[in-house]
């Protein structure tokens, strides 16, 4: 018969158990500790690459952006020279009176005669089309709407309305006065 | 010395502690920061697709400018220019016309322009009035024929016109 006499005393095997217990919650703690610590490390790099790409992202922006104010300071340049080169140009965009009576003469058909020719162009009032008066007669009113259509098919020439015709004094046909037409200028 | 579960207790509490402070700042921060990046990016696409009209807009700056400096040259008088009139009269004896009138009218204030008006009455045949016309209109700094009243003169084949013309060139040139 075997019998097993425990001959250390209680306080001690407690104090053992107190020991090991202080010993595994250390390493637990250390664990936990270590856990923590690695997920800050790992939130912190984290941070740090995306403030990098925040300052790389935010220079490319700052670079795009002056750019991008240059083409507006280069457009509103354009604006003031255009407006500068419209402003220069506007009387030499207005009508020639040498080609408006070089047309009204080249077109003019046998029966046409002038008698007297006027023509008025402002370059200044930025009113590109001339204002025109013709005296003239001709054998029949047909040859006039013939002479007058073909006149201002052409772009020179504004549109005429005939404002008066008589017959004419010195000879057979018809003397009629052209005007331009209100709001033809 | 605390109990086993009260040990847990405050590991778990730690860990919660921090994962609800400290971690969820972190959270914030980076969500931050990438809405930042995705910004930054906006505007970068915004600003790249302005941009990239740069060298088409910086062209036609360029452009205008050169047509500019071309017109600015057409419409400054040079040192040796004649005054209208003495042109205008000269040009008239070249092409055989005969001048009954010519006068310089006051100038007018024409802003941006400087001018200088002349009228003249003259006599001749139809063809030389027309070359007279055009070669008016060919001069520079340039001019312009402001109106014109022809009729038959009182000798067969010939015209009496009255014409005014004015010369124009940029004020400060």
């Amino acid at each position: 018969m075997t019998v097993s006499v425990d001959f250390l005393p209680a306080a001690y095997r407690e104090g053992q158990q107190r020991v090991r217990r202080r010993r595994e919650r250390t390493w637990l703690a250390v664990l936990v500790l270590v856990g923590v610590g690695a997920t800050e490390a790992l939130f912190r790099h984290r941070e740090f690459g995306i403030r990098q790409m925040v300052e790389n992202a935010e220079r490319h922006a700052s670079a795009a952006e002056g750019r991008a104010r240059a083409v507006v300071a280069d457009e509103q340049r354009l604006v003031d020279l255009a407006a500068t080169l419209r402003l220069w140009t506007a009387p030499l965009a207005a009508a020639r009176v040498p080609e408006v009576v070089g047309a009204l003469l080249g077109e003019r058909t046998e029966g046409v005669r002038f008698a007297e020719l006027e023509c008025r162009v402002d370059p200044w009032l930025g009113e590109p089309k001339p204002w025109l008066r013709v005296h003239a007669t001709c054998t029949n009113l047909d040859e006039l709407s013939r002479y007058l259509a073909v006149v201002q098919a052409q772009g020179q020439v504004p549109r005429l309305r005939c404002r008066q015709a008589q017959a004419a004094e010195e000879q057979d046909g018809v003397s009629y006065l052209l005007e331009t037409e209100e709001g033809a200028r | 010395m605390i109990g086993g579960f009260r040990f847990g207790a405050l590991l778990v509490g730690g860990v919660l502690l921090y994962f609800g402070v400290v971690a969820r700042s972190h959270w914030r921060e980076i969500e931050r920061l990438q809405e930042s990046v995705s910004a930054c990016y906006a505007r970068s696409t915004g600003a790249e697709q302005k941009a990239a009209q740069l060298a088409h807009v910086h062209g036609d700056v360029e452009r205008l400018e050169g047509w500019l400096a071309e017109l600015e040259e057409l419409l400054t008088p040079r040192d040796d220019t004649a005054p209208l009139l003495l042109r205008t009269s000269a040009r008239l004896r070249e092409l055989g016309l005969e001048a009954e009138h010519a006068e310089t009218l006051a100038p007018t204030p024409r802003p941006p322009f400087v001018s200088e008006s002349v009228r003249l009455s003259v006599s001749g045949s139809l063809v030389d009035l027309l070359a007279l016309l055009r070669s008016i209109e060919d001069e520079q700094p340039p001019s312009r024929v402001t109106s014109l009243r022809v009729k038959p003169a009182a000798q067969p084949g010939l015209v009496s016109a009255e014409l005014a013309v004015a010369r124009f060139w940029r004020r400060g040139s």
